[in-house]
């Protein structure tokens, strides 16, 4: 799996070959001439998309699929999923530490408890506060991680970071290792969707959806969750159906006849596979957006009756929808970039407005969507995770001796959770401490939780590589611990 | 055999990684080794946090510094702190495990385990440390360490065994390190093919035909330097050029992202990038106009107007006009410029020592409150009296007595307009009193019993209902309103006396302190306006103390810091016309960037460079003119070694094939259907329109904000740079193709765009309305020309237009096919239907080669 594993269509066997006529004419060794024969052979003897049979596991993969909930600003983990009393026992107080915490904006006010109620929710007892009441009805299909770390408190490196793996930017994102690791499972659809949130793009646009390094197909594909999906799926000026067909046949004619002409060229190889996949979009896309033919219950369910919930909903219900047709890796941000008034979770200034605005947004729509997948019988094999880029802080971003109504950035300690195939349900993983500020239990790194990822889709972390710049390249980099404790 | 597999499978799979996203800006991560990387992640951080508190800096307690390599390999008093041979001895692993009778390290804790397994495993590894340095109290000077510090070395261009191939010394150079690998360059391109590359490459457009032929109509070997004398004499030149530049500068026409502020002024910066290049400015003038233009002399209104307009350099970024923390808000917007200026000019990454000291390049944090102090003694934006908001300095331009005749002109029409408002407005206002007093009769009527008509009221012509005129009077009282909104917008665009986004001499000129951590609020030692002291040999020019240091920062950019400067220009020029820079990572030289693929020739043009007085189109010549520019992009069977051992072509053994840029493929479209119509450049936003106008009452807290909703009736002829850019959005209107096709995002700095290939790009090709609309254009042009006596002559000018070259017979034939195959069989009897079907068939075949690879690319 350290190369890239090519679909079974035309183009690639054409590359294929094309390389290796290359590498002969080069006078390349007959150890490297045999080792691409292999890779030919395995290539040749591995699964058409259309059987959906798996290529590349390294072991049974637990998960097929996953939808990934990105929440962006920092979600604050003391209002959420990480209950701490004796927070609320000091509100009010300084926080007793030996050295001034290093916050974003530098200010540290007094500890401020939590304005939700945490209770303990359904068979496991995990406690969820009232910032949630929806997904605490789920509880018990959650795996929670309470110690996740970040190395910065800035959103956009952050994000970055979450997606990647790494702070600067350049490098594949998750969906797009997925993509490039286990190919798709439809040829009709993109292997890697991302939903942007219906009000902007998160804190470095559309880099959080990058191919990085990795070939251009294995970038995700932004859908929108209102009005059109995509651009440009129908002609501006309606012609005929067998006109259409015609010219693009002339079109593929013309470019396969250049591409002939010129000898291996993969710019040109890419441009014609990427009208490949726009035709079979335009006959696709239509179909799997066409949300309206779903009952009134799951209307419901997913929170699409409420105005506050619709936007978020009608994403959930089409990333389901998207999974259904063999899409891989469909990822959903909620939350924009940065901006005034604040359109994510970033809050600075009050916690109540802002936390209160963002939470009912996307709770109904988020349980209902693993109800959802629960009830098709879908969870047994989807890995839905639900990330914040970093944490919040249990003081206020305030002058030293107020409580203040707002949270600063906390790369320190903070939670996610994963939910579905191969998971401990209803379990929590790591501590912060007494006031839920940084992880001191079982800490958890970016590498750490995409480690877990791949280890769910059957894919060893280690040997999930591409080769570039000198580089053989990890989504990992040179770390990752498996999070054992969590897996079934 | 296992490891060899994935190696030689990888390296198979990097080519086509790289020829599928070309990447740039992705290339600014150099390539560490593992251990090097292990240093970096596990190793440095732990150092930095538990042992430089008593082991850096000044501070060597018990004779050891833990700073730099040489540190722990000199050791302390104890003898170095790590031996190589016996790894598990080593002073610093017994001091961290709190062993035996060694000092216990660190003092007030000890490490986790993992923190300790960690400084063992690096151990280890035999202790692999980059951090190259004399553990003394070295004042910061010249590292002497990073090539791109060195100063330029006179240069002579190498001796090649194939003496006929150069036209130059570019093509030595080239030469010769293709030669060293027993390589040969590939072929020269054909004539047209060679006009179509450098065309799109110096103007952004393809050649028009009667180019073509004038150009295959002149054999001699000169008709090459008249080709591109024309070309960059051209205006085009200009409009084509400035884009690199705009994309380094982060330019839209909004300010900020919050609330759709529109930056009004901001064209006239675009338009001065644009005549600055057409004009020839030296590259340094052009510098110290960007930073300082206010403070030179002028001898001009023009040339005054150009330097302030200039210095809008250090202001169009994604600049935050609305904070509630007044000095966070100035320290970023300080920390955005520096950012901007050492990427732009310095090609080095400069932000990170707002914290702390840079961690593999030469920069500490001095330097950067030393340029900090420049910037906040200099006034970018100012507070304005709506709400919280700040905005970006307005200077108001001198003006020519031309603009000035014009603008009076103009004035008074406005002034005309205005007034026809105010008596549109004064009516209604009177007819809304009129209705009031019959109303007011009216009810005194009602209340003394008469009838409840106005019958006998004081108007006799008016016998409607109470209730008609009360309908009226509420019409009237929203036509008064409505006014008032056209008097405000009219205000809004009230031909004055020209301004510009720019830059001012700050009210308190003085040094910077340091931040802590970053932190605005947390100050700390003051630091003297300055330079990066590493950068440059010599101390730099001295900043007066009432000067905010801007222009002496002009001053050490373009002196004792031009050779690296100078190199970072060359080698963003060489980039946009070879696909790659000679250092690939176009925006940073830093220690972690790849080393140069030609470093000699690098050398040797930055120093030609500044020589022949800093100009651009003086260097441009030269490259498109060499020998190696000259070849062709095809990759031939007898390549297939250079492409298997190269496939990124570092080493130029071809010109490497791209796909257009997205400005140049609208540009291009527009060009080869005819619809392209020249701008002068000006405003972008359309504000003219009241509909793209919004908070415009002064009462509002909110500062005016622009919306698209109407585009000038030109726009979707003009050359996409005059479009305009938003930050807060997609690009709307005919700009939408900057969505699809790699346009960098405005909050961005940088030098090198990504190239990919996605459907929604086919989508747009296939679907979208531009495609469609140049297809048609074309179509009638190509029909309505009766010079075209068959149709064998109207194919081979299709094709002429749109691929500057005749149709192939197989493409003749392949087109006839489907022209007709494509049209129903009805009669040749002129018939509308069928002049309709066989106008959609061609726009059909126009459409499809507008669509193809060879039109999208620059080969």
């Amino acid at each position: 799996m350290a190369n890239e594993p090519p679909d079974p269509h035309s183009a690639d066997r054409l590359l294929d070959r094309r390389e290796l006529f290359s590498w002969v004419q080069a006078g390349i060794g007959g150890a490297a001439l045999a080792s691409l024969l292999v890779a030919g052979d395995r290539l040749n003897a591995a699964g058409s998309p259309e059987t959906g049979v798996d290529r590349t596991s390294h072991w049974p993969a637990r998960a097929k699929r996953v939808i990934h909930v990105c929440l962006c600003g920092g979600l604050s983990q003391v209002d959420s999923f990480d209950y701490k009393p004796l927070l609320a026992a000091h509100h009010g107080q300084p926080m007793p530490t030996s050295e001034k915490p290093d916050v974003f904006f530098g200010q540290v006010g007094l500890l401020r408890q939590s304005d939700w109620q945490f209770k303990r929710r359904g068979e496991s007892g995990l406690w969820v506060s009232d910032l949630f009441p929806s997904l605490a009805e789920v509880a018990d299909e959650l795996s929670v991680i309470h110690s996740m770390v970040a190395e910065t408190s800035n959103h956009t490196p952050a994000t970055f970071q979450e997606n990647t793996g790494f702070r600067l930017n350049g490098f594949p994102v998750l969906g797009s290792w997925l993509s490039y690791g286990l190919g798709s499972e439809t040829d009709e659809l993109p292997a890697f969707v991302v939903i942007p949130d219906a009000r902007g793009f998160p804190a470095g646009g559309t880099i959080n959806w990058t191919n990085g390094f990795l070939p251009a197909r294995h970038q995700g594909v932004s859908f929108r969750s209102k009005g059109a999906a995509i651009d440009n799926l129908a002609p501006a000026q309606p012609i005929s159906d067998s006109r259409e067909r015609a010219t693009r046949e002339l079109l593929s004619a013309m470019n396969m006849r250049h591409m002939s002409e010129r000898g291996v060229d993969d710019s040109l190889l890419a441009r014609v596979r990427s009208y490949e996949l726009a035709a079979k979009m335009q006959l696709a896309v239509p179909e799997v957006t066409a949300i309206s033919g779903e009952t009134a219950a799951t209307y419901a369910m997913y929170g699409l009756d409420r105005p506050d919930s619709a936007d978020f909903g009608r994403g959930c219900l089409l990333a389901r929808r998207l999974l259904e047709k063999g899409v891989r890796f469909v990822q959903l941000f909620s939350g924009g970039s940065f901006g005034n008034p604040r359109i994510n979770w970033d809050g600075h200034e009050n916690m109540v407005l802002n936390h209160g605005q963002e939470a009912p947004r996307i709770d109904r729509p988020v349980a209902g969507l693993l109800r959802d997948l629960r009830q098709r019988g879908m969870l047994d094999d989807t890995l839905v995770l639900f990330t914040t880029e970093f944490g919040r802080t249990p003081f206020t971003q305030s002058a030293a001796d107020v409580v203040g109504t707002g949270r600063d950035h906390n790369q320190y300690g903070f939670s996610v959770w994963m939910a579905g195939a191969g998971l401990r349900s209803g379990t929590t993983y790591g501590q912060t401490d007494e006031f839920g500020y940084k992880a001191i239990e079982n800490r958890v790194t970016w590498p750490d939780f995409h480690a877990t990822v791949l280890h769910l889709l059957g894919i060893d972390h280690e040997r999930l590589t591409y080769y570039h710049n000198g580089i053989q390249r990890r989504l990992t980099n040179v770390h990752g611990t498996l999070l054992k404790d969590i897996l079934v | 055999m296992g490891t060899r597999v994935v190696t030689t499978i990888g390296r198979l799979a990097a080519g086509v990684a790289i020829a599928f996203s070309a990447s740039i800006s992705f290339a600014a991560q150099p390539a560490l080794t593992e251990q090097m990387e292990f240093f970096e992640q596990r190793v440095r951080p732990l150092l930095v946090e538990h042992c430089y508190p008593c082991h850096a800096g000044n501070k060597r307690q018990g004779g050891l510094s833990l700073e730099y390599r040489s540190g722990w390999q000199t050791g302390g008093d104890r003898g170095p702190a790590i031996l190589a041979d016996r790894p598990e001895d080593s002073p610093l692993l017994r001091a961290v495990r709190y062993q035996d009778d060694y000092p216990q390290m660190p003092p007030d804790g000890k490490l986790s385990a993992e923190q300790i397994a960690v400084l063992e495993q690096w151990v280890r590894m035999g202790a692999p440390d980059p951090r190259d340095g004399e553990a003394i109290e070295a004042a910061p000077g010249p590292s002497g360490t990073l090539w791109v510090l060195e100063p330029l070395p006179d240069v002579t261009p190498p001796q090649v065994d194939n003496a006929e191939w150069p036209l130059g010394d570019i093509d030595r150079f080239v030469l010769a390190r293709l030669e060293q690998k027993g390589w040969q360059p590939s072929p020269d391109v054909d004539r047209g093919a060679w006009l179509r590359r450098v065309t799109f490459d110096l103007t952004g457009l393809p050649p028009t035909m009667a180019e073509v032929d004038a150009f295959l109509g002149d054999a001699s070997e000169e008709a090459f330097a008249r080709v591109v004398d024309r070309l960059l004499s051209s205006r085009e030149y200009g409009e084509r050029w400035a884009r690199p530049w705009l994309d380094l500068v982060g330019y839209a026409d909004q300010i900020g992202s919050a609330n759709n502020v529109p930056a009004e002024q901001a064209w006239r910066y675009r338009d001065y990038v644009i005549r600055a290049l057409n004009a020839e400015k030296p590259f340094d003038q052009f510098i110290r106009e960007q930073l300082a233009g206010d403070l030179l002399t002028s001898s001009s209104i023009e040339e005054r107007q150009d330097q302030i307009i200039a210095t809008g350099f250090l202001v169009l970024g994604n600049v935050n006009i609305v904070e509630s923390d007044k000095l966070v808000m100035r320290m970023d917007l300080v920390d955005h410029q520096i950012e901007k200026v050492g990427k732009a000019f310095l090609g080095m990454s400069l932000q990170c020592a707002r914290c702390h000291d840079h961690k593999f390049d030469p920069i500490i944090l001095q330097d950067y409150y030393g340029l900090a102090g420049i910037f906040a003694s200099t006034e970018s934006t100012r507070k304005v009296d709506r709400g919280v908001w700040s905005t970006v300095t307005l200077v108001t331009l001198p003006e020519t007595l031309a603009e000035f005749t014009t603008r009076e002109a103009a004035l008074s029409a406005h002034d005309r307009e205005v007034e026809e408002i105010r008596q549109e407005q004064a009516l209604s206002a009177r007819r809304i009193d009129e209705i009031d007093r019959l109303l007011e009769t009216a009810e005194q009527g009602i209340s003394n019993g008469e009838s409840a008509t106005l019958a006998n009221a004081s108007s006799p012509e008016d016998d409607r209902s109470p209730a008609e005129l009360k309908q009226e009077r509420a019409d009237l009282a929203a036509k008064v309103a409505a006014c008032n909104q056209r008097l405000w917008h009219k205000d809004y665009i009230r031909p004055s006396a020209p301004a510009t986004f720019a830059v001012k001499e700050g009210a308190e000129i003085g040094n910077s302190r340091i931040c802590l951590r970053g932190n605005p609020h947390a100050p700390g030692d003051v630091v003297p306006r300055g330079f990066i002291r590493a950068m440059a040999r010599g101390t730099g020019p001295k900043i007066p103390a009432d000067q905010s240091g801007r222009q002496q920062l002009a001053d050490w950019l373009t002196g004792p810091a031009s050779h690296v400067v100078s190199r970072v220009t060359v080698n963003r020029l060489w980039q946009k016309l070879f696909g790659r820079g000679i250092v690939d990572s176009v925006d940073y030289f830093g220690a972690r960037s790849e080393p140069p693929s030609h470093p000699e020739l690098l050398d040797f043009l930055a120093r030609q460079f500044i020589s022949q007085g800093w100009s651009q189109k003086q260097l441009l010549r030269e490259l498109v003119l060499s020998r190696t520019y000259r070849q062709q992009s095809t990759a031939t069977t007898a390549a297939s070694t250079m492409l298997a051992a190269d496939p990124d072509n570092r080493l130029l053994w071809r010109m490497s094939p791209r796909r257009l840029e997205a400005e140049m493929i609208r540009d291009a479209l527009l060009a080869s259907s005819g619809l392209l119509r020249c701008s002068a450049g000006g405003p972008a936003l359309a504000p003219e329109f009241m509909e793209n106008v919004g908070e415009l009452d002064p009462k509002s807290v909110n500062p005016i904000s622009f919306s698209l909703q109407r585009f000038r009736d030109d726009a979707p002829r003009v050359r996409t740079i005059y479009l305009p850019v938003v930050r807060s959005s997609e690009q709307r209107g005919p700009a939408d193709i900057l969505n699809f096709f790699d346009f960098p995002q405005p909050a961005q700095y940088t030098g090198g765009r990504p190239t990919t290939a996605v459907a929604s790009q086919a989508l747009f090709l296939i679907n979208g309305p531009l495609l469609q609309q140049a297809a048609k254009s074309l179509t009638e042009t190509l029909l309505a020309d009766s010079s075209l006596e068959d149709e064998e002559a109207r194919l081979h000018a299709l094709y002429r237009r749109v691929l500057n070259r005749p149709c192939t017979p197989e493409e003749l034939s392949n087109a006839r096919a489907f022209l007709g195959a494509s049209a129903p069989a009805a009669p040749e009897n002129g018939s509308a239907g069928a002049d309709a079907s066989r106008h959609d068939s061609w726009q059909q075949l126009a459409h499809a080669l507008l669509a193809s690879n060879e039109f999208l690319f620059r080969l």
